[in-house]
């Protein structure tokens, strides 16, 4: 955000010093007069000071998960899972919870507009608007909508509405997993993205789906994923991928594989699967088909194409035969080449063979991705050109900066003489529009969507508008009227008639209105739908070509070009948003910019240096970003994140790094029509300029002080079984929480130990789930109004994340790679460094256990900063400034820290007021379970448990006398935290 | 900010005592009237005695002292909230167009003014009396619960024409009463 600009030389300073305390003498002019306004009209669901709810709709990428949105006094100021929800079961990502900054986004479109001849927009009335778009579609000649298909209703009434006008209907969306959809229609029959149980898999296996970060559903995943990594039987998983992604990161063996070769290690597999008889759900035939397709390919021809040891190979095999059930999945960054089929089809047969179809991959249930035609796309864009289009419509999908340049989209555009948009935010798409129509973001809006066959999910609006934009199903109905084709009313009521059916086939015996109101408060209806199907292998599944991904290259071309799409970017859509902005990528724990990772070996040959900036250039465009010099990266590829370098985006997203799409040929993937992200080869050279990469992790690597523990899976889960009657038993001797893993006996105490008569606050994580998702940081920005302070002061060291993941990649360079992510929040240490030497009591502990801070006490010395052994204070260095409306969305709950004052996690002090509150009203102590902070809240694994330690039944109790829990740093300085952590889990070798 | 204030009126405080006031108001016994009122160390809006001018002479000893009205009849969230709440625009209006629609009543020009806010659905902008820092997490809610009377904060309001502030609300006040009652006073209550 902005950071206020002190230019004050030492003379204006000893001016003003000299003149405030004269002000001072006299006394202080100013008036601190304030008004309180009552409500004009008041209703029973809202009372002042109280938070309200609203159940709805995630809708920032196609898995759909539900979501609680708190508003206070009318506006939305935090999103949080909805636990009832079958998808995400209450856990949110981090680009869920930054939906509220887009609403608040200041940068967005806030009354029609209309362009002038000089290119300048102007605002007009939404008569006007209206008006225009009607002339617009009734112009004869050729006219066409390029954006996104919607979901449910408003999918149906858009449809309708390019029928209605005669418009060509293109889908473009951006990232789309059309290609996995594709693929399991040719192995399963059934046309959509399989649901996956990892819950119930013992083994994975994994070509290039980072399904904890960004595929698909990571939330969903996420959760499946940990709730078998917690049980006595974790499931292993190995990934094939050729870069370091957060989800191979997590996986017990990540197999290094070169660029576009995973379908021969994929095909290797499934010839041994095939020749050691694994039959499954396949019938005869297709394992003769099967036979055929593997007949040329060898374990050790694919280890030699692969650079994955032939070995290793066979072991993943056979832990996969071993598998009671198990899966195989494949998608992803690493899969999307010119040809990404076939190695989706070998996952697929691969699943059919070992009998997971039915099991822990439900083809019954699938979901239908957002889909993108490519090929049409390329047609309208040569119609555009030949002058032919009379008008486009286009949405928020922003193909301008999201679709490669060598498609020539954006001088197609200037070929159109009305160009339409129907976007919440000004992007470098809309930036090309003659009128706009701004649209409500889904926080303002009706609307549903239905992920998966029987998840009916709504869409409602939390709070008024914050603009004078307006819902795009009104924006289509009202044009239509005015165009003189009325089509309904409203939208809501277009809504409503579309949920008459989804209540007749509920068949739950209730009236509409009831069965409507229900759905309404609690975000949907979930139906029970039982579909079992079986998989029919199409013949054309083995009609592909099942070679290595080909690389365009010329003469000097050495590197191939790798873009990924993160949890901070994702495809561009969220780049506006400061917390994803501030908040570091969980692996390479970079902030505030957009990097190019390249192997050490590999940026010696090309004469680069850590701190440099990097040109990559072919003959489609060149982009110039920072080098990243990771030496887990294959030395073939050159990382880059999508969905940076916007040139017409907002203010937070101005500047920052290169748009990699630049550099992509005009060519859809073979079959599916997505943009082909991994086809391309690269040249690299040196940029001008330093660079200026933000890299907020300190160290890579624990210098062996054993601060994120991981234990061998055999070890672990036998000692953690072993507990449950052994250490349960001694729960009330006061074997105490100091008690750790170091396995010292309790310590002598030189400080008298405190007492916590009522509660003691305490906090457990639990490594073995922890993904390193970030979306508990995000949540921490969010309900504590921590201000994003930007790249200049982030690069300072400066940040304010009461909460950050600490990645490391082992203890030491020089042993093997186990990657190892750490929530570090405030330890609330009951003896804490920080305490002592506060001099004017501003910090201290207070009875509940918590390390209490009073910032309006704080003088700002930094004492206890410089004390504090786990580095989770943060000082303000600057005063921050929430533009408006970005300060709509900050918690009353919570006071916002001025420039001066430390600050630092008190475990959501607020909510454990609330929560107090709440149980003294109905007199009893607080139960288990019902405070949780905003991280606890938002963990989409569950990895976090917050209660009382006093109560040893508690969870957060249960957890800290784990055999694997121990505390950081306890056992060299007897800090003695509050906050437990539990081991990692890790199989030892494939 | 400065002009919000204008409107407001600061009468040197009274200095006899104000019944039912904790502990007469003061922080301390070295918490003066004339210390606590003064503009050296507090903005007088901040300070007892502080009577602003209100949009609408809206009287507390008509309808709290005279006509016996119960507080929480118009603070009605006093016990569900943090806040005690202004009462809606809806709530004056609730008596004021059908049971007390007298004669008397409708000549009176500050039920035509209600009348008239009403009419163009707007909030009266009150002038705030009793402030909180913005640091400071107060709820009436407990405060009600625990059977702390209204007075005892806000002073004999039955008997204000015109509110005024009866309490310092200082750190130390809210402090003294904590102490003496037993109740935490634990940072983390009070300070958010």
């Amino acid at each position: 955000m902005e950071e206020k600009k002190h230019t004050l030389s030492r003379r204006t300073f000893l001016k003003i010093v000299g003149q405030t305390s004269v002000v001072g003498a006299v006394g202080c002019g100013n008036s601190s007069a304030q008004k309180v306004l009552p409500l004009v009209k008041g209703s029973e669901d809202t009372i002042p000071g109280k938070s309200v709810w609203f159940n709805t709709t995630c809708t920032e990428c196609d898995a759909a998960c539900g979501i609680q949105v708190k508003t206070r006094d009318g506006r939305a100021i935090k999103i949080e899972g909805n636990p009832d929800h079958p998808i995400n079961k209450g856990g949110v990502c981090a680009i869920g919870h930054s939906a509220l900054q887009n609403t608040y986004d200041p940068d967005r479109i806030r009354q029609p507009l209309e362009r002038a001849d000089d290119g300048s927009y102007k605002p007009v009335s939404w008569k006007k608007a209206y008006a225009a778009i009607a002339k617009g579609l009734k112009a004869k000649g050729q006219k066409a909508y390029l954006g996104s298909s919607q979901t449910g209703a408003l999918s149906a009434l858009l449809s309708d509405w390019c029928k209605a006008f005669d418009l060509t209907q293109i889908d473009y969306s951006g990232v789309s997993n059309e290609a996995e959809a594709k693929a399991a229609e040719l192995v399963f029959g059934s046309y959509g993205i399989p649901t996956y149980h990892f819950d119930k898999a013992e083994a994975v296996l994994n070509f290039g789906t980072d399904f904890l970060e960004t595929w698909v559903s990571p939330c969903e995943y996420a959760r499946g994923w940990a709730d078998t990594r917690r049980s006595n039987k974790p499931c292993r998983v190995i990934h094939v991928e050729p870069r370091l992604s957060l989800t191979a990161g997590n996986a017990d063996t990540w197999l290094q594989s070169n660029p576009g070769t995973e379908v021969q290690v994929a095909l290797a597999v499934l010839k041994v699967l095939v020749e050691r008889g694994q039959r499954g759900g396949a019938d005869a035939g297709t394992i003769e088909q099967i036979k055929k397709l593997t007949e040329h390919v060898t374990v050790e021809s694919a280890a030699l194409a692969s650079g994955v040891s032939s070995e290793k190979i066979l072991i993943a095999a056979e832990h996969l035969i071993n598998a009671k059930r198990s899966i195989v999945l494949a998608g992803g960054a690493s899969t999307a080449t010119s040809n990404p089929l076939p190695l989706m089809v070998a996952a697929n047969l691969m699943n059919l063979v070992l009998g997971n179809v039915g099991r822990t991959v439900n083809i019954a249930s699938s979901r239908k991705p957002s889909s993108n035609s490519l090929d049409e796309v390329s047609k309208l864009i040569s119609t555009m050109q030949k002058g032919k289009l009379e008008v486009l419509f286009i949405d928020g999908s922003n193909p301008s900066f999201n679709l490669p340049p060598s498609f020539d989209f954006i001088y197609a555009l200037k070929k159109v003489p009305l160009i339409v948009s129907f976007a919440s935010h000004m992007d470098e798409t809309t930036g090309a529009a003659h009128l706009i129509l701004p649209t409500h973001t889904a926080l303002e809006s009706w609307g549903d969507a239905e992920p998966l066959p029987g998840v009916h999910n709504l869409i409602q609006p939390t709070m008024k508008p914050v603009f004078d934009t307006q819902a795009f199903g009104d924006i289509l109905l009202a044009s239509a009227d005015k165009a003189g084709k009325k089509m309904g009313e409203d939208f809501l009521s277009y809504l409503k008639d579309a949920w008459q059916k989804v209540h007749a086939n509920a068949a739950t015996g209730k009236s509409f209105k009831n069965f409507w109101l229900e759905s309404v408060e609690r975000g949907g209806f979930i139906r029970r739908v039982s579909a079992n199907s079986t998989a029919q292998v199409s013949s054309k599944a083995f009609a592909l070509d099942f070679s290595s991904a080909h690389f365009e290259e010329k003469d000097g071309h050495t590197l191939v070009l790798y873009p990924f799409p993160s949890v901070r970017s994702f495809d561009g859509r969220a780049a506006n948003r400061p917390w994803l902005s501030e908040i570091p990528d969980p692996v390479s724990q970079v902030a505030w910019d957009s990097w190019a990772e390249i192997h050490p070996d590999s940026a010696k040959a090309h004469g680069l240096a850590q701190g440099d900036k990097v040109t990559i250039r072919n003959h489609y465009g060149e982009i110039t970003v920072n080098v990243l010099i990771n030496r887990y990266i294959h030395k073939d590829i050159i990382a880059v994140p999508i969905g940076h370098g916007h040139t017409g985006y907002g203010r937070f997203a101005k500047g920052i790094g290169g748009n990699v799409m630049q550099l992509l040929p005009a060519l859809a993937s073979k079959d599916v029509g997505a943009v082909s992200l991994l086809s391309t080869k690269v040249n690299v050279t040196r940029g001008r300029g330093k660079g200026d990469i933000v890299n907020l992790q300190g160290s890579d690597y624990q210098m062996n002080r054993h601060l994120a523990r991981t234990a061998a899976v055999a070890t672990a889960v036998h000692a953690t079984n072993g507990h449950a009657e052994g250490h349960d038993a001694h729960a009330d001797e006061s074997h105490g929480e100091s008690n750790g893993h170091g396995g010292h006996h309790e310590p002598k105490q030189m400080y008298v130990q405190r007492e916590h008569p009522l509660y003691k606050w305490g906090m457990a994580v639990d490594l073995a789930a922890c993904t390193g998702c970030s979306a508990c940081v995000v949540a921490c920005y969010a309900e504590n109004n921590i201000p994003c302070v930007g790249k200049k002061v982030v690069s300072q060291g400066r940040e304010m994340s009461w909460l950050r993941i600490e990645r490391y990649y082992g203890e030491a360079p020089s042993e093997e790679l186990s990657v190892n992510f750490m929530p570090m929040m405030c330890q609330q240490c009951g003896h804490a460094p920080c305490e002592p030497v506060c001099p004017v009591y501003a910090t201290y502990h207070n009875e509940e256990g918590l390390n209490v801070m009073v910032y309006n006490r704080c003088v700002g010395t930094r004492y206890c900063s410089n004390n504090c052994s786990y580095k989770v204070r943060h000082y303000n260095w600057i005063q921050v400034d929430f533009p408006e409306p970005l300060n709509w969305q900050l918690n009353p709950d919570v006071t916002p820290r001025s420039a001066g004052v430390m600050e630092k996690c008190t475990f959501c002090l607020q909510r454990i007021n609330e929560g107090k509150d709440n149980a003294k009203d109905l007199g009893r102590k607080v139960r288990d379970g019902e405070i949780k902070p905003a991280c606890v809240q938002s963990c989409p694994t569950q990895a976090l448990t917050f209660g009382d330690l006093n109560d040893p039944h508690s969870e957060v109790s249960k957890r800290g006398r784990d055999k694997r829990a121990y505390k950081v740093l306890d056992h060299h300085l007897n800090t003695q935290p509050a906050v437990s952590y539990l081991e990692n889990i890790k199989y030892e070798e494939v | 900010m400065a002009e919000e204030g204008k409107g407001a009126t600061v009468e040197k405080p009274k200095l006899d005592l104000r019944a039912g006031v904790w502990n007469n108001g003061q922080a301390a016994p070295w918490d003066f009237h004339i210390i606590d009122h003064y503009r050296y160390f507090n903005f007088p809006e901040r300070a007892r005695g502080y009577k602003p001018e209100q949009p609408i002479k809206f009287s507390h000893k008509l309808h709290a002292g005279d006509l016996k009205m119960e507080c929480q009849f118009c603070h009605h969230t006093v016990a569900k909230s943090e806040f005690a709440a202004i009462p809606e625009v809806e709530v004056c209006m609730g008596c004021h167009s059908q049971l007390v629609n007298t004669e008397a009543t409708q000549k009176s020009e500050e039920i035509k003014k209600l009348k008239e806010f009403h009419e163009k659905g707007e909030p009266i902008p009150w002038q705030k009396v009793h402030v909180m820092p913005d640091y400071v997490r107060f709820t009436h809610k407990r405060h009600v619960k625990a059977g702390v009377a209204c007075q005892e904060c806000h002073g004999q309001m039955d008997s204000m024409e015109v509110v005024e502030r009866a309490s310092s609300m200082k750190m130390g006040w809210c402090v003294g009463c904590h102490r003496e009652k037993g109740t935490s006073i634990d940072c983390a209550v009070c300070h958010k």
